[in-house]
């Protein structure tokens, strides 16, 4: 878990784009998260909120593409 | 979910398996039912021993055919050709329910005039920009509607779509129109809709579909002729309408159908979604997805929207219907979020979120992932290497990566590309020089863990964990609230701005026993919502606040966990047909939604045999045998005033679709589709047959994704005369990682098969039981022959077209191993979800295995024909 943690904190370092173009972008391309059909709300949910409100992470997907 | 939301509202099935059994018909259409939810499956059945007329439409007899009254086998891909017949049907018979068209429906609506359909542009509808590939959809609004002012250029300058416009009306005011109650205008919907389709009709279906006029007119008669004030008729779908190049306007031509006949809210009506996971829907309600937000609000784009909050809520909110509460939702989600962070001043943390840059989606960054532009991926319960399409450069990308994480029950393919891949075997990428660092972290099953499944139908089940989970596998519960605890940790070191979210983030989830498993239903609470600073639960979505003085992680769940202790997902005493005290279904324990539909507009039932809501005057409320998806205390004749009206109040007694900002069904789209605001018929990407409505063969908006590594046969590639499509069997699931690891379910289903018809049979020298080598553009796979005749050739035009059935369940891991069909895949994207299409493309089937040696191998891109 830590160096899954370690790994997750340099890629979104050296990724992380605060703006562009004077707008505020908070956002990174360089990590994605796939899944989420089989898992269960609760967990969508955290998933969610970690990677996307927590670390700007944009490049989620899952089965559920319909 | 656009095809369902921007029809009626909601994208989520309209009613609940149990009801079907009270249909007069069903339409089983794009699934097989009876062998891939076969437990829902006894409904129709039920219905079928009242004496409803079940009706399976598919390219092969399976054993939901075997259960229908009549099956009818069309060609792949030619399905709005037989669901616009159908629409046409019913318009040229007179055979609409008239009085819930004109009072349910925009069928009255006038539209602008410089709007030009499909059938005045040889396929493409108005405001169509070929340079850049999208729509302006400028020209289809209402006549008399406003483009809202965010600061943009009038009106819009790109279409929006897909889940976060599941609302529809967001760029436009669409409670603002002109309308003619008698149908008559010319540019009113109802006489557009019969214009546009006016060339579907039964004998193109008989060139087209391959189905004989006879055989349609039987199906449209006795569909039709259950439908009505004393009948409905009830529609099953499942990805075999999803997944194609123009999924979402095939379930918007069954959605047209069904409002229709009248069939939308009613019992024994309704479209039912049938979902391929156990979670299919709870995963777009709360989405791991790109473009949404929980409760389908959708993620800030970059650009002028996203400016500020107010830009942001006044091009998403709507001023009339439920969607006037925009901000109320949106601002309880940052609360949820961000707790004391969210604050006024700081726009309740808008700027801490993400904005979208573009397709993020699983197509658009696995490409970059092949071209070496991402570092890490998460991969939790879901199996790419077999699942996805394209499968050869979904392998391939992963070796492009500096991290993978994969989480799983067993060692997937997914996990185990960087030495059992084919690409291995073929030399193509060999362990020595891949990159790529992989976690394998054993995952918990959901008999190992407590959680909520939303299912097929809208209803939240909550499970109890039955036993613990064995060695160190955990939940993903336990691994992201573990992942957040560093991660928070590591920000509070460094106060970059990047990480001040992340610091605000509420993270303060307890744990239990052992392992420290997180208390699960503490997740539930916040998705429900809370008063603040006090925490009381919520009842209600009526009790969200724009002020910061709630907290809600997904409006549209609101009311799952009314009190501290009271978990309505795990209630388990159900009192009637439809459910009631089993679960909880979203929104508010409705079950059958759009239900105010079931009543007159006076508040009196259709008819007592499909009675459902009704007004009660006595006790001045909607009462009856489901939970009123209405204002509870609204009576019928309230008028309403959706032109100059706010909130939900605006639509008055007597508007069913309360979603909508004119509180109708959608009959036609004005906003929130990027391929059209009516359904036409487009040729898959890949297709032996020319379009013979329009000179356009496929549906403009659809991303082919065309490179090297992804390339398609054009229409008379005479190297892929059969039309493929893949499907799958009962005994197993999916990409198969948890299904071909158990052994009696490989035994049952021990290897890859290919079904075909006699005739194609006899024609290319194939066997039964023995092998064939399937190829299309992408790459080969060999599979066992199954020569059956519930394959049947399909006459086109005068010409035989022969379909080829494919299971896609194997891969190189488990107890039965065989070719990973989806390799045989393009990826490409249908324009509103960026789902690909898998149900219709074309192939070549020879006698035999396919060759093992390297020479033998299709060769590599590079070297291939143009």
């Amino acid at each position: 878990m830590d160096m899954v943690a370690a790994r997750v904190w340099d890629t979104r370092e050296r990724s992380f784009q605060e703006s562009r173009d004077g707008q505020s972008l908070m956002q990174t391309t360089a990590l994605a998260h796939l899944g989420g059909a089989t898992l269960d709300c609760e967990e969508n949910y955290l998933i969610k909120k970690l990677f996307t409100a927590g670390l700007g992470m944009v490049c989620l997907s899952n089965q559920a593409r319909i | 979910m656009p095809g369902l939301g921007t029809s009626f509202g909601r994208g989520g099935a309209t009613t609940a398996q149990q009801d079907l059994s009270n249909a007069d018909a069903i339409l089983i259409m794009g699934s097989s039912m009876a062998e891939n939810h076969p437990v829902g499956f006894q409904w129709v059945i039920e219905a079928r021993e009242k004496g409803a007329k079940i009706i399976h439409v598919d390219p092969r007899y399976t054993r939901t055919s075997a259960m229908a009254d009549i099956w009818v086998p069309l060609r792949a891909g030619s399905d709005i050709i037989f669901l616009g017949a159908l629409v046409r049907y019913v318009l040229e018979n007179n055979r609409e329910f008239r009085d819930y068209v004109v009072h349910y429906t925009n069928a009255a609506t006038v539209l602008r005039e410089d709007f030009r359909d499909t059938e005045d542009l040889d396929g493409f509808f108005s405001g169509w920009d070929a340079e850049k590939k999208y729509y302006d959809p400028e020209s289809w609004l209402y006549q008399g509607a406003p483009t809202k002012d965010i600061g943009q250029a009038p009106g819009h300058s790109q279409a929006g779509g897909g889940h976060g416009t599941d609302r529809g009306g967001e760029a436009q005011d669409t409670g603002k129109y002109e309308s003619d109650p008698t149908l008559q205008h010319p540019r009113c919907v109802f006489q557009v809709l019969k214009r546009h389709f006016a060339r579907y009709t039964p004998e193109l279906v008989e060139r087209f579909c391959g189905v004989s006029e006879d055989v349609f007119l039987k199906v449209a008669e006795t569909f039709t002729s259950a439908s009505g004030p004393e009948k409905t008729a009830a529609i099953c779908y499942a990805v075999g309408w999803t997944q194609h190049s123009k999924g979402v306007q095939i379930i918007r031509t069954a959605a047209i159908l069904q409002l229709l006949l009248g069939n939308i809210g009613r019992p024994g009506g309704g479209i039912l979604a049938l979902r391929g996971h156990a979670s299919i829907q709870g995963s777009t309600d709360i989405p791991t997805l790109y473009d949404i937000l929980p409760g389908y609000l959708p993620m800030p784009f970059f650009g002028e929207e996203s400016l500020s909050l107010n830009a942001y809520l006044k091009k998403h909110g709507s001023r009339t219907g439920l969607w006037s509460a925009f901000d109320k939702y949106f601002i309880s989600l940052m609360k949820a979020y961000f707790g004391e962070g969210a604050r006024k001043e700081n726009e309740w943390g808008f700027h801490w979120l993400p904005r979208v840059t573009g397709d993020h989606s699983h197509f658009g960054y696995w490409l970059d992932m092949a071209d070496g532009k991402l570092e890490g991926l998460f991969v939790m319960g879901q199996n790419p290497a077999v699942g996805a399409a394209n499968g050869r450069l979904e392998r391939k990308a992963l070796a492009k990566l500096k991290w993978l994480v994969v989480r799983d029950m067993v060692e997937t393919e997914t996990a185990s590309f960087w030495y059992a891949s084919p690409e291995v075997a073929r030399g193509e990428l060999s362990p020595e020089t891949i990159g790529t660092e992989i976690f394998l972290f054993p995952a918990a099953g959901t008999a190992e863990k407590a959680g909520t499944f939303t299912n097929t139908q809208r209803l939240l089940q909550h499970r109890e964990k039955a036993v613990d989970p064995p060695g160190e596998a955990r939940s993903e519960t336990w691994f992201i609230v573990h992942l957040g605890r560093r991660l928070k940790k590591r920000a509070e070191r460094d106060d970059a701005k990047s990480n001040d979210g992340l610091r605000a983030l509420t993270w303060d989830y307890s744990t239990e026993g052992t392992h420290a498993e997180p208390r699960v239903e503490e997740v539930l609470r916040e998705i429900n919502g809370w008063s603040l600073p006090d925490h009381h639960q919520l009842q209600h979505l009526k009790d969200l606040k724009n002020d910061g003085s709630t907290a809600c992680g997904a409006w549209i769940y609101c009311g799952v966990f009314p009190e501290a202790n009271r978990n309505r997902a795990l209630e388990r005493a159900p009192k009637d047909l439809l459910g009631h005290g089993w679960g909880f279904a979203w929104p508010n324990d409705c079950r059958i939604i759009y239900n105010r539909a079931s009543a007159r507009p006076d508040g009196k039932p259709w008819s007592e045999r499909k009675k459902l809501v009704w007004w009660d005057d006595a006790k001045r409320e909607w009462t009856g045998l489901d939970t009123p998806d209405y204002e509870k205390s609204t009576p019928p004749d309230t008028p309403a005033d959706v032109h100059n009206g706010h909130g939900v109040q605006a639509l008055g007694g007597a508007r069913p679709f309360t979603l909508h900002p004119d509180g109708v069904g959608w009959l036609y789209v004005a906003s929130g589709l990027k391929d059209g605001p009516l359904p036409a018929h487009y040729e898959p990407l890949e297709s032996p047959v020319a379009n013979p409505l329009y000179q356009l063969q496929n549906n403009p908006a659809a991303d082919k994704k065309e490179r090297r590594d992804n390339p398609y046969a054009s229409l008379g590639d005479s190297r892929f005369p059969h039309v493929l499509t893949t499907y799958r069997l009962t005994e197993h699931h999916t990409a198969g990682g948890m299904t071909r690891t158990l052994s009696h379910l490989s035994e049952l289903q021990p290897e890859l098969f290919t079904e075909v018809s006699p005739e194609l049979a006899a024609q290319v020298g194939l066997t039964h039981g023995d092998w064939a080598t399937i190829i299309t553009a992408r790459s080969s796979v060999e599979a066992r022959v199954l020569v059956t005749p519930r394959m049947k050739p399909i006459w086109i035009d005068g010409q035989v077209v022969h379909q080829v059935g494919l299971p896609y369940h194997w891969g190189y891991r488990g107890h039965v191993t065989g070719d990973v069909v989806n390799d045989l895949l393009a990826i490409s994207e249908e324009p509103n979800v960026r789902i690909m299409e898998t149900k219709a493309l074309t192939c070549n089937i020879i006698p035999g295995r396919r060759g093992r040696r390297r020479d033998l191998q299709p060769k590599p891109e590079a070297e291939r024909p143009a």
